[in-house]
């Protein structure tokens, strides 16, 4: 494949699973990092790893991995680098999860109150990932994911109970 | 909302994305090449840097060690000695940081792991601030004064010495705020998350 392949087998690859990405960077927006930054960082990891994918995980497996990692280790302040050239378009085409309907914000509301590594869990629970690909791609046990997973399920029962 | 209600409203925000897609090709290709936040590389790079400072210190001390104009005075000696020690221990010090952890952080692997890289990494650094400020700054810094005092320097060196320290501990101090940015609140947050997973 050259590389004009390749940038086109890749933006297609990124169209068909866009609300993949979205999903991923939606439960890590913050003040200090909009969602148009973390989804540009992401974006560009991926095509950063894309000409190493050697299809040994699923595409979805490989891209949550990215996604995750990217917004959980990448974006922290002491990898970051100040310097950055943002794409004003996608602000504009980017929706906020906070100027959505009012049961996603409060979704978002609660996710957002949980720890890092358990709002990477919730998410791949409600995108109905089995507890061996949570495994796979978090890098946890599959008793860990269990486990984990069902402190999670107590703490937004005690948090939407509140 | 219960579990069963967050799952649903997670697919009525999965219906909602699938109406509003947003991504063409010219919005892509703009994020692949005007993106020049490479944070992982651009860190990298910074402690090659760093040690190529360092290995250039080496050769530039000792040719100040074996300097004539210092042959017959302890001070100086002891403070390029002293230097060299340090550069050497540096440059081990940033090789052992970039080959085992920064070069080791890769998004395709899973999160436990690169979590687990980054935050060591991050000790590292409060370990290697604590060394600069409280062994390095002040060692040289006193066998500067010393340097000075035996070779009984006058006014104007005392001022261009004391302004060359402030600077360096000021410049040390930028540096670390600002490359490193390390944010002590973030790593113990995620350390904790780390035993939590130790301990389940």
């Amino acid at each position: 494949m050259n590389s004009f392949d390749i940038e086109k087998a890749f933006i297609e690859l990124i169209q068909e699973n866009e609300r993949l990405i979205y999903k991923v960077c939606s439960i890590y927006v913050s003040d200090e990092f909009p969602i148009a930054d973390l989804y540009q960082e992401v974006i560009y990891n991926l095509w950063r790893g894309f000409p190493k994918f050697r299809n040994e995980c699923s595409v979805s497996t490989w891209m949550y991995r990215i996604a995750l990692n990217t917004c959980i280790t990448g974006m922290r302040k002491e990898l970051r680098c100040p310097q950055r050239v943002p794409v004003h378009e996608l602000k504009e085409y980017l929706i906020e999860p906070e100027s959505m309907e009012e049961n996603i914000q409060e979704m978002y509301e609660l996710i957002h109150q949980l720890k890092t590594l358990e709002r990477a869990i919730i998410l791949l629970y409600l995108e109905e990932k089995s507890y061996q690909e949570i495994a796979d791609i978090t890098g946890l046990t599959l008793n860990n994911v269990a486990v984990k997973l069902k402190r999670i399920k107590e703490k937004l029962k005690k948090m939407s109970e509140n | 909302m219960d579990l069963e209600e967050l799952k649903n409203t997670w697919m009525a925000l999965d219906e909602q994305l699938k109406k509003n897609e947003v991504l063409n090709k010219q919005i892509v290709r703009e994020m692949l090449y005007k993106k020049s936040n490479k944070s992982l590389n651009w860190l990298v790079n910074m402690e090659f840097m760093g040690t190529i400072l360092l290995l250039f210190t080496i050769p530039l001390c000792f040719w100040l060690y074996n300097a004539p104009i210092y042959k017959n005075i302890t001070a100086p000696k002891i403070l390029f000695l002293v230097a060299i020690i340090f550069a050497i221990l540096g440059v081990i010090w940033y090789f052992y940081k970039i080959l085992k952890y920064l070069l080791r952080i890769d998004f395709s692997m899973n999160i436990k792991d690169n979590i687990q890289s980054v935050n060591e990494y991050a000790i590292l650094i409060k370990k290697e601030k604590f060394v600069s400020y409280f062994i390095v700054i002040p060692v040289l810094s006193l066998l500067g004064i010393w340097g000075y005092y035996e070779l009984h320097a006058n006014l104007l060196l005392w001022i261009l010495l004391t302004v060359a320290l402030i600077f360096a501990t000021l410049m040390t101090y930028w540096l670390y705020k600002k490359i490193y940015d390390a944010n002590i609140q973030s790593i113990k947050k995620s350390l904790e998350e780390l035993e939590e997973l130790k301990e389940e």
